[in-house]
């Protein structure tokens, strides 16, 4: 009997291309170039993900496919002289609410590379677990994943037309404010950021699955697909979880130094979330661009769904927060 | 069975849901959450909850149609609701304007953008 995770339901998104830069640093001035660019043609991007390895930081950042027409000069500009990979039809899969259950994202991953679908990249919310694959693997990943997890037994999957009696439904309201309204800012201290560094595919080995079953939750997850052929898994958690994640991973990058890399650092993590960040253009820019100009280092940053979050090293939590609080608007400011 | 009140939260943002859902679990209420206006109006046979938090946008049932269906109901009209409308100054193009929400039968409307905490407030004042 296949073991199962309730959750409260899954959304399909439309079609979107997904850009992997795979450049090494400093490229930040040029990302943002991008992103203002995708702001003034009033473009959104729902996902921006950015994670740094060795000598390399990997961005990997989504648009709707109608959009990257509009933004393909800038698109070339700005990976001249990077190694650039463009996925031309991705779509993300999402499972909400994940609770920052480890078990979950596990069970998924390997649901989904047991259907042989192949996973681009996978991002966290607050509530939403996201996962990239082809678009024209949407619907049979989610048929995989329905294996592994019960719904409530009236949901159906949330998909981005919603068409009731012949018409389209609208469901998300698109505004400009000129600064960010958010439901508050957090500042979370004392955590631990875990890397690891593998050849593809993760994740059947028996460290990854015994991962599934340890307790607490986990802050921020990321997954890219870094270069040749490798994956890299971002994991942030309070520090007694990622003690017993890390030594899990730990065995599992000592068991094939050449091929896998694990580290781990003290962070902070600011966060933040706000009304209709996934149907808002300009956010990732506004934000992207206010933490370039602090010269903070950033150790991994996640937009996703309605949330953003910025992993800094331990002890710069709060200036990264102070400054990207004059870009927000805060409750009752 | 707790004692706790049951507030049930709805809206196809889940992220929203999420967190109004901790921040009502933080002021020791207890939450049931659902994604549209099907799976809710199931919710609250299921579970009769005190007071239900509603978007109006959302897809297979809105919030106005749901509102309407529980408040015309001598079964549920009791459940005290609030709104969560858009802010019209700020989104020109919705059907779906703080205006029109407050034509409907809810007890009380939260703009979105909303304040949390002054959701908490309206929450505990019709309690």
């Amino acid at each position: 009997m296949v073991d199962t995770v309730r959750i409260g339901g899954i959304r399909l998104s439309a079609e979107l291309v997904q850009l992997d830069l795979l450049g090494s640093t400093p490229a930040d001035a040029r990302l943002v170039d991008l992103l203002r660019s995708a702001t003034a043609a009033k473009i959104n991007i729902p996902h921006l993900h950015q994670g740094n390895s060795d000598a390399a930081r990997q961005t990997t950042l989504c648009l709707a496919a109608e959009d990257f027409l509009r933004l393909r000069k800038a698109c070339t500009a700005a990976t001249a002289g990077q190694r650039c990979r463009v996925l031309s039809s991705a779509g993300t899969l999402t499972l909400f609410p994940h609770g920052g259950n480890l078990a979950l994202i596990i069970r998924v991953i390997t649901a989904l590379e047991t259907a042989g679908i192949a996973i681009h990249a996978i991002s966290t919310s607050v509530s939403a677990l996201v996962v990239h694959m082809d678009f024209d693997q949407l619907e049979r990943g989610l048929e995989a994943v329905r294996t592994i997890c019960r719904l409530p037994e009236n949901h159906t999957p949330l998909r981005p037309v919603v068409v009731l009696d012949g018409e389209a439904v609208e469901t998300a309201a698109v505004y400009w404010e000129p600064r960010i309204r958010i439901y508050g800012m957090e500042v979370l201290m004392d955590l631990r950021l875990l890397r690891l560094e593998m050849p593809a595919p993760l994740l059947q080995s028996d460290s990854f699955s015994q991962m599934a079953s340890l307790p607490g939750k986990f802050r921020s997850l990321m997954l890219q697909k870094a270069d040749h052929g490798r994956i890299a898994l971002t994991l942030v958690a309070d520090s007694k979880m990622s003690e017993e994640i890390g030594a899990l991973l730990q065995q599992l990058a000592d068991s094939d130094p050449k091929q896998r890399r694990f580290a781990v650092s003290a962070a902070d993590l600011v966060c933040f979330h706000g009304p209709h960040f996934q149907d808002r253009y300009g956010i990732a820019e506004m934000c992207y661009a206010e933490v370039c100009r602090s010269n903070l280092a950033i150790e991994a940053v996640a937009c996703t769904g309605t949330s953003v979050y910025f992993a800094t090293s331990a002890g710069q939590g709060q200036r990264l927060a102070e400054c990207l609080r004059n870009i927000c608007i805060l409750p009752g400011v | 069975m707790s004692d706790k009140q049951l507030i049930l939260v709805v809206d196809d943002d889940t992220d929203l849901v999420e967190m109004i859902a901790m921040k009502l679990e933080s002021e020791d209420f207890r939450v049931a959450k659902a994604y549209d206006g099907v799976e809710a109006f199931d919710r609250i046979k299921e579970e009769k909850p005190a007071l239900v938090i509603l978007d109006v946008m959302m897809p297979r049932k809105d919030g106005y149609a749901l509102c309407d269906e529980l408040k015309n109901s001598d079964e549920y009209k009791d459940i005290v609701v609030v709104l969560l409308t858009a802010v019209s100054d700020a989104i020109s193009s919705t059907n779906y304007t703080h205006m029109g929400g407050k034509t409907t039968l809810a007890d009380d409307y939260v703009p979105k953008p909303i304040d949390l905490d002054k959701l908490m407030e309206i929450v505990k004042d019709n309690l």
